[in-house]
């Protein structure tokens, strides 16, 4: 048997890792940028699929099909990210007699849509943010909604978007104001003055079930992750089990979740994810029909191997894991480690690894995409590797965690590692007080380098005097030197690519 | 060597010396005996003689005078000014026509050259501020009236401290 991975990076080289461990053979695909990227170096096969952009590569479903088709492949994996909600591509796969590891097409295309995943969410009793799917008629109707749902309320212009046409209304004597303003606003920004109206979650956490279900009409829930530390959106820490979900709370979320697989027929792994407000309330979100870039820490907690899992799946394969022996034990927190520079509103730091040392020793799990001397390309998604630390109890977890980041270390460009150094401090962070919009409130307060000096004065010191005697040593190196601002990383990398060796 | 470092904390006068068996540095007024070794063009070791407290420096100099320097897992950018650059940087600093005119190291205040209400033209001088043993006209970049003078002949500034205001 023989699997395609149509994808990249680390996650390319965990289900290499998974394959082999199956006696499955493994075809890594690559574009022009990743010939020696380590998923290309670990599998059995390689074939080339294109130039860089992922537009004629990684996301071209001819190239990806043709490489199935030269490596003799049995069997395509989509990854995360790239093609892997793209119902197009399953139906493409398995038209070409290939087996598709993920969901039927149709159920790929049904999560994809927002309102006919949030009908068939309601219509399996799974409970949304409150709103109302039609317009507002009038102010009586909004001030029924108030009386049933409470406040603070959402209002938003039908034709609104990007944050435009919304307006949240905390006051009851706010309403009728609030109603004609965003009525208005409608009218003049789109032309359309019809409102929605939503309940609005304040402080949510994002906290989201694993699901696997089989062919053979059996499905369980792995237990939930909370993903509440998010930048712009972006998930940058996730752990299991979450910190606030009580054994109750879990089986209801649980069994909300596959209500949802069973009405949509679904098979595979899968994730619902909801918001749960500060009482302990869930609304579903969406669903995510792939495996997840955090599905390790699940890994940890619940010791299974869902890769594996999910391939069997694919095989016709009934499940190997059955809801009663499915218990948490201790704690896994996981960080992306990204080629993004905290220190600069995370500008990309594309650019050659030039030093990789990577943590290890009792409780510490990475899967990385890249080795010392990678290019990491601009091209695609910036995430590096995924640092994931597990102990007996949360608190045994955060200690890992913060000792695991004193041994990882990335040179020659910048890491979101130094990130994490503040967050693992964070008082917030330790007692678990989690919300969707902690991280931006915390990076918005202060610059990163203030908040390291804040926790860490002494090393703020040292810094100072490490810059000053170096700055002096090399000012002494070359006092006249027309050229000594060329003196940079980028200089010493020419020298050491043509010479083989570092610059004296 | 006489540096001044600016960091998210603000600026410091930094004083680097060679000694018999490695570095002085004078930061903020204390003394440190240091020693300071370069592993390769990335990564250095920093010892304290004074306890023995021991550092893993990385570091990585950007294309002007901004350093970047790792000590152990904490990140900081610093801009290392020659006393001279500094006092352009502050030059620079008050140019942006900036309606708040703040010291950009700290300095002592020599003479405060306008009163609340005076209009300014640009290159109207405004504070002269006696900073690194050089005395330094601060000017106004664009025209615009003297709202509130905040310092006096005499004061001792810190960094970042408002002089003068302009509306």
């Amino acid at each position: 048997m023989k699997l395609l991975i149509a994808n990249r990076g680390e996650i390319a080289v965990r289900i290499i890792r998974a394959c082999r461990e199956m006696e499955i053979a493994t075809v890594a695909v690559y574009s022009e940028a990743d010939r020696m990227s380590p998923h290309v170096l670990m599998a059995d096969e390689a074939h080339a699929i294109g130039p860089p952009p992922a537009a004629s590569s990684y996301l071209s479903i001819e190239r990806l099909l043709d490489a199935a088709r030269r490596a003799g492949a049995d069997l395509v994996h989509p990854g995360y990210g790239f093609l892997a909600e793209n119902a197009a591509f399953a139906e493409a796969v398995e038209a070409a007699g290939l087996t598709w590891i993920g969901p039927p097409p149709a159920a790929i295309r049904l999560m994809g849509s927002k309102t006919e995943s949030r009908k068939l969410a309601a219509s399996a009793g799974v409970p949304l943010i409150p709103g109302l799917l039609e317009p507002l008629a009038d102010l009586a109707d909004l001030e029924a909604f108030v009386d049933e749902h409470g406040l603070p309320v959402l209002l938003k212009a039908v034709a609104g978007g990007g944050g435009k046409g919304m307006r949240t209304v905390r006051e009851r004597h706010e309403l009728a104001p609030a109603f004609d303003r965003a009525r208005s606003e409608g009218r003049a920004f789109f032309g359309d003055d019809r409102v929605y109206v939503e309940r609005l979650v304040v402080r949510p956490r994002h906290i989201e079930v694993q699901v696997a279900a089989d062919r053979h009409g059996s499905a369980v829930y792995v237990g939930e992750r909370e993903c509440s530390i998010q930048r712009r959106h972006q998930k940058v820490v996730e752990e299991c089990p979450s910190p606030v979900v009580s054994p109750g709370q879990r089986r209801r979320l649980g069994e909300s979740a596959l209500a949802i697989v069973a009405a949509a027929g679904y098979q595979s792994l899968g994730t619902v994810e909801f918001l749960m407000d500060p009482e302990g309330r869930f609304y579903f979100l969406e669903m995510n029909t792939r495996l997840q870039v955090e599905h390790p820490v699940t890994e940890e907690v619940y010791g299974v191997d869902l890769v594996r899992e999910q391939i069997r799946l694919a095989l016709g394969e009934p499940l190997s894991l059955s809801q009663d022996a499915l218990a948490p034990r201790g704690h896994a927190i996981e960080c992306r480690i990204y080629a993004e520079d905290p220190l600069r509103n995370f500008a990309p730091s594309p650019g050659r690894i030039s030093l990789l040392v990577r943590p290890d020793g009792p409780g510490v799990r990475v899967d990385s995409g890249v080795i010392s001397g990678s290019v990491v390309p601009l091209d695609y998604d910036p995430l590096l590797a995924k640092l994931v630390v597990w102990g007996p109890d949360r608190t045994t977890a955060l200690a890992r965690l913060r000792r695991a980041l004193t041994e990882y270390r990335v040179g020659g460009i910048a890491t979101t590692l130094s990130l994490f150094r503040v967050l693992v401090d964070m008082a917030a962070f330790r007692q678990a007080e989690l919300h969707t919009g902690l991280l931006d409130e915390l990076l918005s307060s202060r610059r990163l380098e203030e908040l390291h000096g804040q926790q860490d004065p002494e090393a703020e010191h040292a810094a100072i005097v490490a810059a000053a005697c170096l700055a002096s040593l090399e000012a002494r190196r070359r006092p006249e030197d027309p050229f000594a601002a060329t003196d940079s990383r980028w200089w010493s990398e020419g020298v050491r690519q043509q010479h083989g060796r570092f610059p004296r | 060597m006489k540096w001044v470092v600016r960091g998210a904390s603000g600026a410091h006068e930094v004083v680097v010396e060679r000694s018999a068996d490695g570095l002085e540095v004078t930061l903020d007024g204390r003394r440190h005996a240091v020693d300071l070794i370069r592993l390769d063009g990335a990564v250095a070791s920093l010892r304290f003689d004074e306890d023995g407290r021991s550092f893993h420096v990385s570091y990585d100099r950007g294309r002007g005078r901004d350093w970047r320097i790792g000590i152990g897992d904490r990140d900081f950018t610093f801009d290392v000014l020659t006393p001279v650059e500094a006092i352009g940087a502050m030059a620079a600093a008050t140019g942006r026509g900036a309606s708040v005119v703040a010291a950009p190291i700290p300095g002592k205040v020599v003479a405060v050259t306008v009163e609340p209400g005076d209009e300014v033209e640009p290159g109207r001088p405004l504070v002269v501020l006696e900073a690194m043993k050089m005395e330094n006209e601060l000017t106004a970049e664009v025209a615009g009236r003297v709202a509130a003078v905040r310092v006096a002949p005499g004061d001792t500034v810190e960094a970042g401290a408002v002089l003068v205001e302009l509306e």
